[in-house]
């Protein structure tokens, strides 16, 4: 009998390992020097690098990665000299995203109806649901969240204080008191090397049952 | 009347009967949704009596046939081909036939016997359901630089758990690229080395648990190479193509040569993007139809301009597959479109006149104007308004080229056609199902030289205007064709388009009124009622398709003849492959046409139509992978059929053909080798009239060829040099002829952008009934294209 609960504990476990083994994310772009530290072993990242939970990527200075989760949904770019943790959940076929960003700064572009998309920052639990937006985390975790499309709800860890914050508006926390809001200043995201066109993905389906898909490219 | 139809008729079956030109093509299996394909039409005797082949084609139901000259091969090689590009949107039946021009001015079509009515066709083969579950990560239009680094990388997260792994299979350009491909739980990648410039297709393909196969969307991507650093971005190529060939006997053809040059580019500014093409051939010439062609073209948001040649498609009945030189602009909103076209349909080409006698006439200057309203989504509904505008321009040609100087007749006259048209199109659930219908209505004058008639003129009628008034919208005179309200002025097309449960479902009909004429559209046939169905279906996991078809025309729209023709035609298709390694094809096709006349005893004038086409092929093939090092692709192709006067019994073509080839690709050698034996039986008979007697005359004649081809992969796929040799033998109740030809060539990637082939070959033709006409003939071509 202890032999046979012996057995499912392993089977458990190894099965437990089989998942958490799982590819969650491809990185689609890296240029410059990115760490990827996989089990505690430090990688050389490089386009096409499989990512997996509890991956960190660390980008050096003049280094980004651009990521893109398994599910096709969200994609995320790294800014140089930041780190950031991967981390997701399946949840009824559906895959919940909750990354860190212990520093540095990150853009994301976010589907909708397609799972959470949490990012920790030490101080702030930003919650998106379908738009783009830019994260800066300094040294001391203070957060800055720059809404460039949709909504994102932003939240204290201390004081639970939260806001939501609309496209064009950028917020400011330190992980307690209020959380302020102002306008984005134009010109403000310069120097963000990020998508300035918007690609539209247009999937076309004949009567035949034909693929094909046009891109447009939105300004 | 009825003897002059018969005539033509009988003309047209008789032609390739009696001209020294046949000719065989071998129909391709089927035709893969998104899939380039190459037609051949072997010319097997008579090639230098060739000037030129056209093919016409279109999706099954349309109404117009395009057209397109193939390009000639050489009398060692005997073919003339046509890569068929266009049929890479079809989702139908795509419908061919080929039109050959001989040097004497015959027209010889193949099919024989009606080819519009009864093309030949191929079935559109829809691999099986694209699989959503399949999802590309990579490349990405916002981050990836393919040119740089390719990188597919495709997620199956959404169906990790239903898929066996090992059972996925990744194609890259149709190439089983598995092996290295990394293939992780929920992803996997594809780094793609040394890719050249141009369209890329790849997919993956997978069993499901449930033992089921799925494969993925085709996703293609487009690679440009990178050259030198432009404000704007811009790619192209440019092909020159030569051919020569001289003759060893003095009464045939001695010399042939040609050049021919195309360059094309495209490239993009911000919001601005442009594409140009020119064709230049030396086969120019100021006595027929433009052969030069070019175009350039502009797009900015919302509005298109095209300068040059061009073919706009605005109705099937306003313009339709019609090259027009002109300008064309397009105004393009979400959910309002509207299309103007001006320019010429014809250019003006003198006749030939000897000795103040025209010996052929011209042609005038067609000129045309066309506009289109479109308003709706097409993604859901549709309504377009437009007309077209065609008049032939009478100061564009010189009296003497349309008119006899002794006797003042005209020779060909002028024409002017106005054409209105409206039509709607519906598309329901997620576009599966397609209903619309395509309405125009004509006024035509087929002879416009005296131009308008006045209202002072004595005429049997008053007019309530005055027809001057209006020569500049449509000239008005005793020519024109009456507009008689109601169906015979009206052209009328309505079709349904269903694809539910693997089952694609077409059926259209179509009703073109006698008077109805429009001549900026490239084929219309008059007077006829259609009625076409088509049904596409696939069974047992996509590895069987089934295709079944009817046609059903008839003239005498207006009920105002006696008797009304009718042609019917019947084709069905199964193509069974149970593995990658073997299929199997079957084809049935027979149609006829009839008049239901029945000439009584002493009505010598008039004959009854009655004639009947059948035919049938098999197909089967097997990779034999048990060869050690040698794969081989048997293939076996049996094709029977039988044309017939039912009615008079004045020709019956009877023809039995067998192809085998066995293709090896070496595995240890860089060497595919193919050998075929074709072996053909005709046994014909036709009825001549000499002396007001009638003779029967029988001809069995027999074909058999045989073709060996070698062809080396060097360098990396770089270089690829070929030889091959053909020897025919006719015989039977014909000539006893034989043929030998013999070609060497090669083709060679210098860069990825830079590509040349050539070639030589040489035939020794021998008959040996006729010795006189024995020769012997080289020839050369070579291309060069050059991407940028």
């Amino acid at each position: 009998m202890k032999k046979k609960i012996l057995i499912i504990i392993l089977m458990f476990i190894f099965a437990i390992s089989l998942i958490a083994q799982e590819s969650v994310g491809i990185a689609l772009k890296v240029k410059g020097d990115v760490i990827l530290t996989h089990k505690e072993e430090n990688l050389k990242a490089k386009d096409g690098s499989e990512l997996e939970n509890n991956d960190v990527l660390e980008s050096k200075a003049e280094s980004f990665a651009v990521v893109k989760f398994i599910d096709g949904s969200s994609v995320i770019k790294l800014f140089p000299n930041s780190i950031l943790t991967i981390n997701t959940e399946k949840t009824n076929g559906k895959l919940n995203k909750r990354s860190t960003v212990k520093l540095g700064e990150l853009w994301a572009k976010v589907t909708k109806n397609t799972g959470e998309f949490i990012v920790d920052t030490p101080t702030t639990v930003v919650s998106v649901k379908g738009t783009k937006f830019v994260l800066m985390v300094d040294e001391n975790g203070f957060t800055d969240l720059f809404t460039l499309d949709g909504v994102v709800n932003m939240k204290n860890k201390k004081d639970n204080k939260e806001a939501d914050v609309s496209a064009g508006q950028k917020a400011h926390s330190t992980g307690e008191n209020e959380i302020i809001l102002s306008v984005i200043e134009e010109g403000e995201m310069e120097g963000y090397d990020v998508p300035l066109t918007e690609i539209l993905n247009i999937n076309l389906k004949n009567d035949a049952g034909e693929k094909r898909s046009i891109e447009i490219e939105l300004e | 009347m009825k003897k002059v139809f018969i005539f033509i008729f009988l003309l047209f079956i008789l032609v390739p009967l009696f001209s020294k030109i046949t000719f065989n093509h071998e129909q391709p299996l089927n035709l893969t949704n998104g899939q380039r394909i190459i037609l051949d039409l072997e010319i097997r005797e008579g090639f230098s009596d060739v000037e030129k082949v056209t093919i016409f084609f279109r999706q099954i139901a349309e109404t117009a046939y395009s057209e397109k000259e193939m390009e000639a091969g050489s009398e060692s090689n005997p073919y003339y081909s046509s890569v068929m590009s266009e049929f890479t949107g079809y989702s139908l039946t795509a419908e061919y036939y080929f039109e050959v021009k001989t040097k004497a001015g015959n027209i010889i079509t193949y099919p024989s016997i009606q080819p519009e009515m009864n093309p030949l066709r191929i079935t559109v083969y829809t691999p099986q359901i694209e699989n959503d579950g399949f999802v590309l990560l990579s490349p990405d239009a916002a981050f990836s630089d393919v040119t740089d680094n390719f990188l597919i990388a495709i997620s199956i997260f959404a169906i990790s758990d239903e898929i066996e792994h090992n059972s996925i299979q990744v194609f890259f350009d149709g190439k089983d690229v598995t092996s290295e491909s990394r293939i992780f739980t929920n992803a996997l990648t594809y780094q793609v080395s040394n890719v050249k410039p141009g369209d890329h297709s790849y997919y993956v393909k997978a069993k499901l648990l449930n033992g089921s196969t799925i494969e993925s969307e085709h996703w293609i991507t487009s690679i440009t190479e990178r050259g030198f650093d432009l404000p704007l971005d811009l790619s192209g190529r440019a092909l020159l193509s030569m051919r020569y060939m001289n003759t060893s006997h003095d009464t045939l053809d001695d010399l042939d040569k040609s050049a021919n040059f195309l360059i094309n580019f495209k490239g993009s500014h911000k919001w601005l993007r442009f594409k140009s093409k020119l064709y230049l051939s030396s086969l120019e010439t100021s006595s027929t139809q433009a052969v030069n062609k070019y175009s350039l073209a502009f797009h900015v948001p919302h509005f298109d301009l095209t300068i040059g040649d061009h073919a706009p498609r605005m109705n099937s009945f306003l313009l339709s597959c019609k090259n027009v030189q002109g300008i064309h602009t397009k105004l393009d909103f979400k959910s309002f479109r509207l299309m103007y076209t001006r320019g010429n349909l014809k250019r003006s080409v003198d006749g030939k006149v000897v000795q103040d006698t025209l010996i052929h006439s011209g042609t005038f200057k067609q000129k045309n104007s066309s506009v289109r309203l479109e308003l709706g989504n097409p993604q859901s509904f549709i309504m377009g308004f437009g007309f077209a505008k065609n008049k032939d321009d009478i100061g564009s040609l010189d009296e003497q080229y349309y008119r006899n100087l002794d006797d003042s007749l005209l020779v060909v006259a002028p024409k002017d056609n106005l054409v209105f048209g409206t039509d709607f199109r519906l598309s329901l659930m997620n576009q599966r199902l397609v209903i619309g219908t395509e309405a125009a209505m004509s006024l035509y004058n087929d002879n416009i030289i005296d131009g308008a008639i006045c209202s002072d003129d004595s005429l049997d009628y008053d007019l309530p205007f005055d027809p001057q008034d209006f020569e500049n919208i449509f000239v008005i005179n005793e020519s024109m064709i009456p507009f008689k309200p109601g169906m015979a002025s009206i052209a009328l097309k309505s079709y349904l388009r269903l694809f539910l449960y693997r089952n694609l479902l077409n059926i259209s009909f179509t009703n073109i009124g006698s008077s109805f004429n429009s001549l900026s559209t490239n084929y219309l046939q008059k007077d006829a009622m259609i009625i076409s169905f088509n049904d596409n279906l696939m069974l047992m996991n996509n590895r069987l398709a089934l295709n079944f078809g009817f046609n059903l025309a008839s003239d005498n729209v207006d009920d105002t003849k006696d008797n009304t023709s009718t042609s019917t035609a019947i084709f069905t298709q199964a193509m069974y492959k149970p593995n990658d390694e073997m299929y199997f094809n079957i084809n049935f096709n027979t149609s006829g046409s009839e008049d239901g006349f029945v000439p009584d005893s002493t009505d010598f004038e008039n004959t009854a139509i009655d004639i009947r086409s059948t035919s049938i092929s098999f197909g089967t093939g097997y990779l034999v992978k048990q060869i050690s090092n040698a794969p081989t692709r048997l293939s076996l192709n049996f094709s029977n059929s039988l044309n017939k006067d039912n009615a008079n019994n004045s020709f019956e073509y009877k023809r039995n053909n067998i192809t085998l080839s066995a293709k090896t690709e070496f595995e240890q050698l860089p060497l595919t080798t193919l050998l075929s034996f074709t072996f053909t039986l005709n046994d014909n008979s036709y009825q001549i009239v000499e002396s007001d007697t009638t003779f029967t005359m029988k001809e069995a004649s027999n074909y058999n060829s045989i073709f060996l081809r070698g062809e080396v992969d060097l360098i990396d796929g770089q270089l690829k040099p070929y030889l091959d040799f053909r020897y025919n033998l006719f015989s039977g109740d014909i000539d006893s002829q034989t043929a030998q030809m013999f070609n060497i060539g090669s083709s060679y990637e210098i860069t990825t952008n830079s590509f040349i082939t050539a070639g030589a070959g040489l035939k020794l033709y021998q008959n040996s009934d006729a010795s006189d006409s024995d020769y012997s003939r080289l020839n050369f071509k070579m291309k060069i294209s050059q991407k940028f």
